[in-house]
């Protein structure tokens, strides 16, 4: 019951959720480093800007990122100049959104499990000859993984179910900017059932599927660490 | 190679001057009560915190000064804290190897790690993960590890005290033997009477972030002023050597400076070997005249130096018996039924002699 059409929606989601969270991951890892370390004082300024996609509606973030990526607008005009094209209802632009969106799902399991970690094995480290940077790499990220692996399954199951943001910003271009959520808006919108039935079907599976995937992992840690 | 270090511990409330050295081939302890800054003082000479007011010198080599600050990765150091913070993700090989891998030592070798891993016994833990070891076990793991960075500088911050006595009875031989065969210094805090006797050559009394003494450990122990011997673990040290074993009793025999001491459990000591021997002070009774029926084999002559109250119900004397210093814990009402004062004559009965 799926249609070509809506395999090249769920092809333009997975395309736009492997990329996002690989953009994610690498961003977040220094960054929820930094904000597990620092001792800032306005750390918490920082913290609550991220966690806003978690307690705003969708449609208003993407209001405010459509306002920013329209040519008249600076950032729009910006990429505009480098690129020849606006963000606005194009891939880029979805990349974009997605990333700020899933930003706390992914930075608040990586800084909760770099908290637990503390400062005692980089301490340890570097009084073995360490630097900062090998110490981080060869002991914090192993030490790590159950959390970083939390959150690209979190950051990627996020943003394959994002639907308001896309609908803002991305519009409803086939191969670009229509992904499965859209898709599956469209056929019932429709009325056609059978297809939104096949394509609901597909992403709750996928989502089940990833949420044991965590849970499991989860599980398996907190064995080890009792 | 030596340490020189001056810290003033102003950022936490203290506003004294610590100023101390530690030498290659001793193991310079650092006893006071909690909150005395023993802690802060090995975390800055690691180079963890960057204590404001602190000079580390190394060997020459400025580690902080007032414009210069070492990072601890690249001070040529180890240290062992109080947990062992192994890496559990790593296998004990693996933990081990890290260390190895990082040594800055430029061409010189401390020790081989087949020697770290002799020297802590842990040969058959090698090839296990870190998960399944008990307390004392991960912490010879941890030492070894030390070891294996090729530290020109060991530090170690109370490595006994978050064992339960088992463990820590078990794990203290090793450490002795880490300490006598290295030949680097070795910093070592405590707050355990015991483990600075038996493991440290010299020591720096810490009180509220100043010095309160520092000399070679025999001596500070049996200084009545100092606190060290107000503890219900007091005790004196004593060198000899050992010249004989009667094996029908299992008793061997040693010749110190006060006299012959004969004790138990020390029949692995080859004959010739100089040893430490520790005398509590709880366990030494002081008669006036030489006791010939008692069951207590040893009876040390010596004269009185020197009388303290401890407490209500004791006093403290202290006692020179041909140079060496031992310390006595007897009632106050014992001592004064005998009238005991400076310049007497006694006869020490010790109940008990504890190799170390």
């Amino acid at each position: 019951m799926i249609s070509p059409s809506d395999l090249v929606a769920l092809g333009t989601t997975l395309k736009l959720a492997s990329l996002s969270t690989a953009i994610l991951v690498l961003v977040c890892l220094p960054f929820s480093w930094w904000l597990a370390t620092t001792r800032w004082r306005f750390k918490y300024l920082v913290e609550s800007i991220i966690a806003l996609p978690l307690v705003l509606p969708p449609t208003v973030l993407g209001f405010y990122l459509l306002v920013l990526f329209s040519p008249n607008g600076y950032l729009g005009a910006f990429i505009k100049s480098l690129t020849g094209e606006g963000l606005a209802f194009s891939f880029t632009g979805l990349v974009v959104g997605s990333v700020i969106y899933s930003l706390p799902f992914v930075v608040q399991p990586l800084q909760n499990s770099f908290a637990a970690i503390g400062r005692r094995p980089l301490e340890v480290a570097a009084s073995l000859g360490a630097s900062p940077f090998d110490a981080f790499r060869s002991v914090v990220l192993p030490m790590a993984k159950p959390g970083i692996l939390t959150a690209t399954v979190l950051g990627f199951a996020h943003t394959v179910g994002e639907f308001g943001i896309v609908l803002m910003i991305g519009g409803n271009i086939p191969g670009e900017t229509r992904v499965a959520s859209i898709a599956i808006y469209e056929h019932v919108e429709t009325l056609e059932y059978g297809n939104a039935h096949a394509l609901s079907l597909l992403l709750l599976g996928l989502s089940m599927a990833l949420l044991i995937l965590v849970y499991a992992n989860n599980r398996r840690v907190g064995v080890f660490h009792s | 190679m030596s340490l020189k270090l001056e810290i003033n511990l102003a950022n936490q409330g203290f506003d004294k001057w610590i100023r101390m050295t530690a030498l290659a081939r001793q193991v310079t302890g650092v006893f006071g009560p909690s909150g005395s800054g023993k802690t802060s003082l090995l975390r800055a000479v690691a180079g963890f915190d960057k204590q404001p007011n602190a000079h580390v010198w190394f060997d020459g080599e400025p580690w902080q000064t007032d414009k210069h600050f070492l990072p601890t990765h690249k001070r040529e150091l180890a240290f062992v804290f109080q947990e062992a913070s192994l890496f559990n993700h790593l296998s004990v090989e693996q933990n081990l190897d890290f260390a190895l891998t990082r040594a800055r030592h430029r061409g010189r070798q401390i020790i081989a790690k087949k020697d770290a891993i002799e020297l802590l016994g842990i040969a058959p833990l090698v090839a296990r993960e870190c998960h399944g070891l008990s307390g004392g076990e991960r912490q010879r793991v941890a030492i070894a590890r030390a070891l294996c960075s090729q530290p020109k500088l060991l530090l170690m911050d109370e490595p006994l005290s978050a064992l339960d006595s088992a463990a820590k009875s078990d794990i203290l031989p090793w450490l002795e033997s880490v300490c006598s065969a290295t030949k680097i210094p070795i910093l070592y805090v405590s707050h355990s009477i015991d483990e600075i006797a038996r493991l440290s050559d010299s020591l720096v009394l810490l009180d509220a972030g100043g010095v309160l003494a520092q000399g070679s450990t025999r001596n500070m122990l049996s200084r009545l002023d100092l606190p060290l011997a107000n503890q219900p673990e007091a005790a004196s040290i004593i060198q000899g050597e050992v010249v004989r074993h009667d094996a029908d009793y299992g008793i061997t025999y040693l010749a110190t400076k006060a006299g012959e001491l004969a004790l138990t459990n020390a029949n692995a000591v080859s004959i010739g070997q100089s040893v430490r021997v520790k005398l509590s002070a709880r366990d030494i009774s002081i008669s006036l005249s030489v006791n010939h029926d008692t069951s207590i084999l040893n009876s040390i002559e010596g004269s009185i130096l020197e009388l303290k109250d401890h407490g209500k119900a004791q006093t403290l004397v202290k006692v020179v018996a041909h140079g060496e210093l031992i310390l006595a814990r007897i009632t106050k009402l014992s001592s004064e039924l005998l009238k005991l004062e400076p310049g007497m004559v006694v006869s020490l009965q010790i109940k008990s002699i504890a190799l170390l």
